[in-house]
């Protein structure tokens, strides 16, 4: 597991660093490599080499309260998240004037300082629950999951049965006898079954929904609606039966919405 | 005798009259869809569904009207009474206003069909037949039938239209205004000569067709007028809204110099500071210098600390400042998180008029909360797509009982409808949103979607 410190004061830098390494190794049993950085400039070039599993971000890296050249910690979270990269990314801090700017990356958290033993675990601790709870890459498999957290969201179609992540299903078409899926990554599976029991199966689930005739979706993968359609992440349009548009852009929202209330 | 015997009995020009007149109150049907077609849910196929029906059974009426001998207005008076109901089920008009737009059609459906028959007496006389048209009148009616809708076009399908949606107008002027078309066709349809001797004076009949024309007009001058304050009265609104939002503006702006000039105090106090601890520090006084350093850990522009900054849309920003620091004045828990980039496609004054409204709604409900905790929850998030979309969530808790009126809240602070929660819901509608209101006896709850990139 790679883990990034960008921290201006040499001293603080060096302290999270311990904190980091002691909480991974005594509660979760993980060596992890622990990077540090002074500056953006490192930390950028170092990313673009390989990426981290947990960014921990100063929110000034500098004392000069004149200087507005330097990249804020907010700078380098936005630029993480504009080249798409959801690693989770905690904040440092000495104000709480960050907690509220935190929302916009989706930070996880923030550190006021001093930082203290119990706030880094606490934190630490929802950073390993949200990291347990993204699915992994691979959606496809004849075998059962190898996490036991996995499990709980696997789902198999088709007969011979192919397993499969339902957080990774983003829509599938019918198509004569078999069932187009179509992933979160872009790829595509074509499976033969029956596309009434994959509505059945999936519709339990909130996410999904039957927009027209042989077509379901996950509202998780929709970028917006344009012409009454569903635009998803990735330019796919979905379309939507005439009739039902004013419902199902209702339903899209009401989920949204619950999971905006939902969040912390 | 069977069927065709009986048609075949019965004098052609009769039956044939009598389905052409039955094409007039096609025309009237016709008219509706026309003022009602971006109301329907599925206009090309309700719309079709209505007009083939219609035609069927106009036709059929016409047919036992050239059968039995009696008058047309026999079977189109009823027919009208169930136009209305069908109407108002299939789009999302209420009762009135269907009720609206259906009499103004059967006005000119009676208007023509009472000039038709004027005209049938003075060019055949004598040989007229009572209630029903002859060859002369079936032309007049045929040529007005394809006039009307021509000339009524632009008024029933682009001007009239908005004008029922129109938020400056109240629910109780639809439904009374309805009477006007309504009485006027009674009066038409009244007037209807039941024996063609009463109209057979050149004078008598000169007099009914200058009055019919006449009145007509006056119809016609009246609805312009009506249509015409509708519009001034919509423009009004927009002007006050807009002083309103300016108003709103100034004061949330001077609320932010405020908290400017309390950061750059913190600024200037610190050289004082810095002065103090080193004339403490001269003199080695080692306590002096920690209740000092106590003091000033715990001074009020230290803390606690209320964020000024939510999101990078200033406008936006300068909103949510103003509400949360009044919201914690008032005791409320505030949490209140925002993510919107500083420029997006949607108008600013319309952005903060709406979360300000929202915002005003919820900061007043606490306000006049005497019991329980007073909590101030929001949630507003920017989905750049494309295609663009904003999401807005604003809960708060609320005390007094909310009142729902035509599907409307009322608020609490003047009987009618919340003005505010309209304008929402208008403003949701417009960009391809959805607004939502939601009280579940502890805490009221708003939804709001916006489709930016859509007109």
């Amino acid at each position: 597991m790679r883990v990034a410190i960008v921290e201006d004061h040499p001293a603080e830098r060096q302290l999270m660093k311990t904190m980091c390494t002691a909480y991974f190794r005594e509660k979760r049993g993980l060596d992890i490599d622990c990077a540090t950085f002074a500056g953006t400039d490192d930390f950028i070039e170092s990313w673009k080499s390989g990426r981290f599993d947990l960014v921990l971000l100063d929110c000034y890296l500098t004392d000069d309260e004149t200087d507005e050249t330097t990249p804020t910690g907010l700078d380098i979270a936005r630029f993480l998240r504009k080249q798409r990269d959801d690693c989770p990314i905690v904040f440092i801090t000495s104000s709480s004037d960050f907690a509220v700017l935190g929302y916009e990356v989706q930070a996880i958290g923030y550190l006021l300082k001093p930082v203290g033993r119990a706030d880094f675990d606490m934190t630490m601790d929802r950073v390993c629950e949200t990291l347990s709870k993204r699915p992994r890459v691979t959606h496809l498999s004849a075998d059962k999951p190898t996490r036991a957290t996995d499990a709980a969201w696997q789902v198999a179609f088709g007969n011979p049965a192919v397993n499969m992540d339902r957080r990774l299903i983003a829509y599938c078409l019918s198509s004569a006898h078999y069932v187009e899926f179509t992933f979160a990554d872009g790829t595509c599976s074509k499976i033969r079954t029956n596309f009434s029991d994959v509505e059945q199966r999936l519709t339990v689930f909130d996410n999904f929904y039957r927009t027209a005739r042989g077509v379901l979706v996950n509202f998780d993968y929709v970028a917006g609606i344009s012409n009454a359609e569903f635009v998803m992440k990735g330019g796919k349009h979905i379309p939507i039966t005439k009739t039902a548009v004013t419902a199902t852009c209702r339903k899209y929202a009401e989920y949204t919405f619950t999971r905006m209330r939902s969040e912390r | 005798m069977n069927l065709i015997e009986m048609v075949t009995s019965t004098t052609p020009s009769a039956m044939s009259f009598a389905i052409g007149e039955q094409v007039n109150a096609l025309m009237g049907v016709i008219l509706c869809l026309m003022a009602m077609w971006d109301r329907m849910e599925n206009p090309k196929r309700t719309g079709g569904i209505i007009l083939a029906v219609s035609t069927v059974w106009f036709i059929l009426c016409g047919f036992i009207c050239g059968l039995h001998r009696i008058p047309t207005f026999w079977t189109v008076i009823p027919t009208a009474i169930v136009a209305v109901l069908v109407f108002s089920k299939v789009t999302d008009l209420t009762v009135s206003k269907a009720l609206l737009l259906c009499s103004t059609a059967a006005y000119v459906v009676a208007i023509i069909y009472y000039l038709s028959l004027v005209m049938d007496v003075t060019v055949l006389g004598e040989q007229s037949v009572n209630l029903r048209v002859g060859w002369p009148g079936l032309i007049n009616l045929l040529v007005l039938d394809i006039i009307a809708p021509l000339c009524l076009w632009h008024p029933l399908h682009d001007s009239i239209p908005p004008t029922l949606d129109s938020p400056a107008i109240s629910p109780s002027f639809w439904r009374l205004i309805w009477l006007f078309p309504f009485i006027s066709t009674a009066i038409v349809v009244w007037c209807l000569p039941a024996d063609n001797d009463s109209i057979m004076s050149d004078r008598v009949r000169a007099l009914a067709f200058t009055i019919a024309i006449t009145y007509s007009c006056f119809m016609t001058l009246a609805y312009l007028l009506i249509w015409y304050m509708i519009r001034q009265s919509d423009r009004l609104l927009e002007a006050a809204r807009r002083e309103h939002y300016e108003a709103m503006q100034t004061i949330q702006l001077q609320h932010m110099n405020g908290r400017i000039r309390e950061a750059r105090q913190i600024r200037h106090n610190t050289r004082h500071h810095i002065q103090t601890l080193q004339t403490l520090a001269s003199a080695n006084d080692m306590d002096g210098i920690r209740d000092y350093l106590e003091q000033m850990a715990n001074h009020r522009l230290l803390s606690p600390e209320h964020p000024m900054q939510y999101c990078e849309h200033a406008s936006l920003n300068a909103v949510l400042v103003y509400y949360c620091d009044w919201a914690r004045q008032q005791g409320a828990d505030v949490d209140v998180k925002a993510a919107v980039p500083p420029y997006i496609s949607i108008n600013n004054a319309e952005l903060c008029s709406l979360v300000g409204n929202l915002l005003e709604n919820a900061v007043e409900a606490i306000m006049a909360q005497h019991s329980g905790d007073k909590k101030l929850r929001a949630r507003i998030r920017y989905n750049d797509g494309p295609p663009a979309s904003l999401f807005i969530v604003v809960d708060n808790s609320y005390d007094s009982s909310v009142t729902q009126v035509d599907g409307n809240f009322a608020s609490s602070k003047h009987g009618g409808n919340g003005l505010g929660t309209m304008t929402v819901k208008e403003t949701a509608e417009r960009h391809g949103g959805t607004a939502s209101f939601d009280y579940d006896g502890k805490t009221f709850k708003t939804s709001v979607m916006l489709c930016l990139d859509e007109t």
